[in-house]
């Protein structure tokens, strides 16, 4: 149902999704940004962090907690600059449509990273352990088939499926938590600093990588219910936070129950955790029903990523519709996460990933916001697309 | 839409059924739960595995039979013998449900470190499973029937959760282990276990011996007939622990006695069951260990139970930053606890509080003297941090001093400690009574 005119908001929202306008709840935008941090980092995020900080680790993940923070209210003050935009109109808005043409496709490039990287870590942690004899390309095409279905459906079912899982997998992840007690040697975490302040900063820088994902919110955010969006820099905070504290019971936990050096030789710490908690002999082998939970919030995670990488996609090259761009997305995606040969080559793209996404998801939101106040545009400025102003 | 859906779902489900690998499925009944894993170094260095496997019985009424198959082969390396022992099965071996690793003398002393890669490689194996080190063949400690456990990995593992209860043991598992061998500052103590001969009081013969002409209705199956696993079905392939004479012999039972004590990978030697229980109170990881106390002058003995304790260094202060600093630093182990009268064989009657003020020091020292027995047999004999020293030191130290200085000679350095114990032990009850019952004329 292509439309045309473009006048009223609720048709351009239209026009980018296809068909009626979706709307999202603050408590949704709340559970997405908190999946979008920790939803499938969480798996290995100890092994990327304790080589860095050490014992420190944890700490590491408070400093990239509140590098979050700071990504969060940035990425807050742009959307209520541009309430009914997404990330690709906003740039389109403040650098001029050529620029701005240029910093959607390279948001859509980040997300599409994103996906694959993701997608293939966690493809990883079920093939490894689990489906030995499944060739990967197969558990990846299940994978991305239920991406592109959940895709196809819109943001608004991903969001509110994903509140449904989210609460059962944080309850699953405390009841982890709980069971890991008993195994656990606080005396791991010390001493305290780890390797030194500089480490723990270095580790931050890292951790910083998984928080800035965050900003994918950026392409779907205008469906945020509009009484909300004056509050969408709290959701997102929330979110940030909500994430970093799975994150650092999951980096802290695998510290106390293994040290260190065990993990940073772990291929999937998490797993490994789950592998290790039991109730007496009556609940083992837990860590299947575990991994049963986290695929559904990597899955929506996954989708959400996905959402935002055809969406902008489609408004780059100013398509009415994204969906005529799910399939060929999703089998070049597909493609792109099977690129590594193996887990080392996987861990190694994911390592120089760390290494400067990070900077990317602060930047963006930073430069666009900072160039949107010194030309002007969006708010209350005039000449700006202010909120509920069509293009 | 509806059609679309229809024909999305169906790709899902196909591909889902795909994921499943039902094309090479596997029925339970072709799948041998491994319950008992076995390795030793036989005597021409070669790796022995044992596996033993429990059959499940088809019927209900069966089930406590729990009858089980032993096998045996040899490999250059522990994968490759496991997989060798594979090669026997008529079933697919599934290690998820192995409940106890036994690990032969010979193999922990030439080091664990092959077999720990293993298990840190195996993604279905129990993190959680025990593990033990004998001295005694394997095969015969995998043989043992006990009418409490007729598998014998059953009994060990029922074994080691009372092990821990009375503090006889540690409670080692493999994820103990491999985090142990990890830290310079921690040293693997894995349980020892060893045959004992047990009797029936009913039979008048030794358990498991059955009546003649009855033949054996459970138990291990062995593996080509032979005794011992496939040990002495292979040509020269009885290993380091399973000779000839490898014939499980039915009246055996398992005890758990004792720890092996390591410095790293590798097996330095045996703990007594005192050391040990000692090292588990230092290492606050012991159960209710219970010990006889000799009053003084010969007035009689009284046994008593650590109910509660608690251990901790007493570090030096400021901590040692260097490996010369470190030497002959004094360390104090200190210990609270409090003691239960279990056994008064004695006419005192310990009613005044002097008197159990005198009880109370006796029995501090008495614990005082056994820890610096085991400071002795760590720091002279094994020349091994048993007591996890370093690990405490190193919460202390900067990562990159320890690290880089301290851990690649913290044995060295530890001999050099002076190490004191310095434990208070109070008596907190006396059971049901307050004197023993006095038998009149």
């Amino acid at each position: 149902m292509p439309i045309h005119d473009g006048r009223d908001e609720g048709r351009r929202e239209a026009a980018s999704t296809g068909r009626k306008k979706e709307e999202i709840l603050y408590l949704q935008v709340v559970v997405l940004a908190a999946q979008l941090v920790f939803a499938t980092g969480f798996l290995a995020a100890a092994r990327v962090l304790t080589p860095v900080a050490g014992c420190a680790a944890w700490i590491s993940v408070i400093v990239g907690w509140a590098i979050g923070i700071a990504i969060a209210f940035i990425a807050g003050a742009l959307i209520r600059r541009f309430p009914t935009l997404s990330v690709v109109e906003m740039a389109e808005d403040v650098f001029t449509i050529p620029l701005g043409k240029a910093i959607g496709f390279s948001f859509a490039v980040y997300c599409t990273v994103i996906l694959a990287i993701s997608s293939k870590q966690f493809v990883l942690a079920i093939s490894i352990p689990f489906l030995q004899s499944t060739p990967t390309e197969i558990v990846s095409g299940v994978f991305f088939a239920l991406l592109a279905y959940a895709t196809y459906l819109g943001i608004e079912p991903i969001a509110r499926v994903s509140l449904i899982f989210f609460t059962i997998v944080v309850l699953s992840l405390i009841m982890l938590t709980g069971l890991a007690v008993p195994v656990s040697v606080p005396g791991r975490l010390l001493p305290l600093l780890g390797k030194g302040p500089m480490a723990i900063l270095r580790g931050g820088m890292l951790y910083a990588s998984y928080v800035g994902e965050l900003i994918v919110v950026l392409a779907f955010i205008r469906s945020m219910r509009k009484q909300d969006i004056s509050r969408v820099h709290i959701a997102l905070a929330s979110g940030v936070t909500i994430g970093s504290v799975l994150m650092a019971l999951s980096v802290s936990f695998g510290l106390m129950m293994l040290g260190h050096y065990a993990m940073a030789r772990l291929t999937f710490p998490a797993v490994e955790i789950a592998r290790m908690v039991g109730v007496g002999e009556f609940l083992e082998r837990t860590e299947i029903l575990f991994l049963a939970l986290w695929f559904s919030v990597a899955l929506l995670k996954s989708a959400t990523v996905f959402y935002a990488s055809v969406a902008s996609a489609a408004e780059v090259m100013n398509l009415t519709d994204y969906r005529p761009l799910v399939l060929p997305y999703g089998v070049f995606t597909m493609a792109l996460s099977l690129l590594p040969e193996n887990i080392m080559e996987s861990f190694s793209t994911l390592g120089v990933f760390l290494k400067y996404s990070g900077w990317y998801a602060l930047g963006l939101p930073a430069l666009m916001l900072t160039v949107a106040a010194i030309r002007h545009r969006g708010g209350k400025s005039r000449g700006g697309r202010e909120a509920g102003a069509t293009s | 839409m509806t059609r679309n859906a229809a024909i999305l779902a169906m790709v899902c489900v196909t591909l889902t059924l795909a994921t499943a690998g039902c094309g090479e499925g596997q029925e339970i009944e072709s799948v041998g739960f491994i319950m008992g894993v076995g390795i030793d170094e036989a005597e021409n260095g070669r790796i022995r595995a044992w596996v033993q496997s429990a059959i499940p019985s088809a019927k209900p009424s069966e089930s406590a039979k729990e009858e089980s198959w032993l096998a045996s082969a040899e490999g250059a390396t522990v994968w490759e013998a496991l997989r060798n022992v594979g090669a026997k099965s008529g079933k697919v071996l599934f290690l998820a449900h192995v409940r106890s690793l036994i690990i032969g003398e010979r193999f922990a002393r030439s080091g664990l470190k092959d077999l720990l890669d293993v298990l840190a490689r195996v993604g279905e194996f129990r993190a959680k499973s025990w593990v033990v080190v004998t001295s005694d063949p394997v095969d015969r400690i995998l043989g043992v029937q006990s009418p409490q456990a007729s598998i014998a990995a059953s009994y060990i593992n029922a074994l080691m959760r009372n092990a821990g209860q009375l503090a006889v043991a540690p409670r080692s598992t493999v994820l103990s282990v491999i985090a142990a061998t990890e830290e310079a500052g921690l040293q693997p103590v894995i349980a020892r276990a060893k045959l004992v001969p047990q009797m029936s009081p009913q039979e008048e013969t030794p358990i498991g011996r059955r009546p003649e002409g009855k033949g054996p209705t459970s138990g291990p199956n062995r593996e080509g007939g032979a005794a011992g696993g496939g040990a002495a079905s292979e040509p020269g392939g009885a290993g380091g622990s399973s000779g000839a004479d490898s014939q499980a012999p039915s009246s055996d039972a398992i005890e758990l006695s004792g720890a092996a004590a390591f410095r790293a990978d590798k097996m330095m030697g045996w703990l007594s069951p005192e050391d040990t229980a000692m090292l588990l109170i230092v290492k606050n990881a012991g159960g209710e260990y219970s010990f006889i106390h000799d009053l003084p002058r010969g007035r009689g003995t009284v046994a008593v139970s650590i109910l509660s304790c608690r251990a901790s260094f007493d570090l030096p202060k400021p901590i040692p930053t260097s490996v010369d600093a470190f030497r002959g630093a004094r360390v104090v182990i200190r210990i609270r606890g409090e003691v239960d009268i279990r056994e008064l064989a004695s006419d005192e009657s310990f009613s005044s509080l002097d008197e159990i003020e005198a009880l109370n020091r006796g029995l501090s020292k008495q614990v005082e003297q056994r820890i610096r027995a085991l400071v002795a047999v760590s720091q002279d004999q094994y020349g091994t941090d048993l007591l996890g020293m370093g690990e405490a030191f190193r919460q202390r130290i900067s990562v990159q001093r320890w690290e880089r200085d301290i851990a690649p000679r913290w044995h060295e350095v530890f001999r050099t400690l002076e190490i004191e114990p310095e434990a208070r032990l109070e008596v907190r009850r006396r059971g049901m009574t307050v004197g023993s019952p006095k038998p009149r004329a």
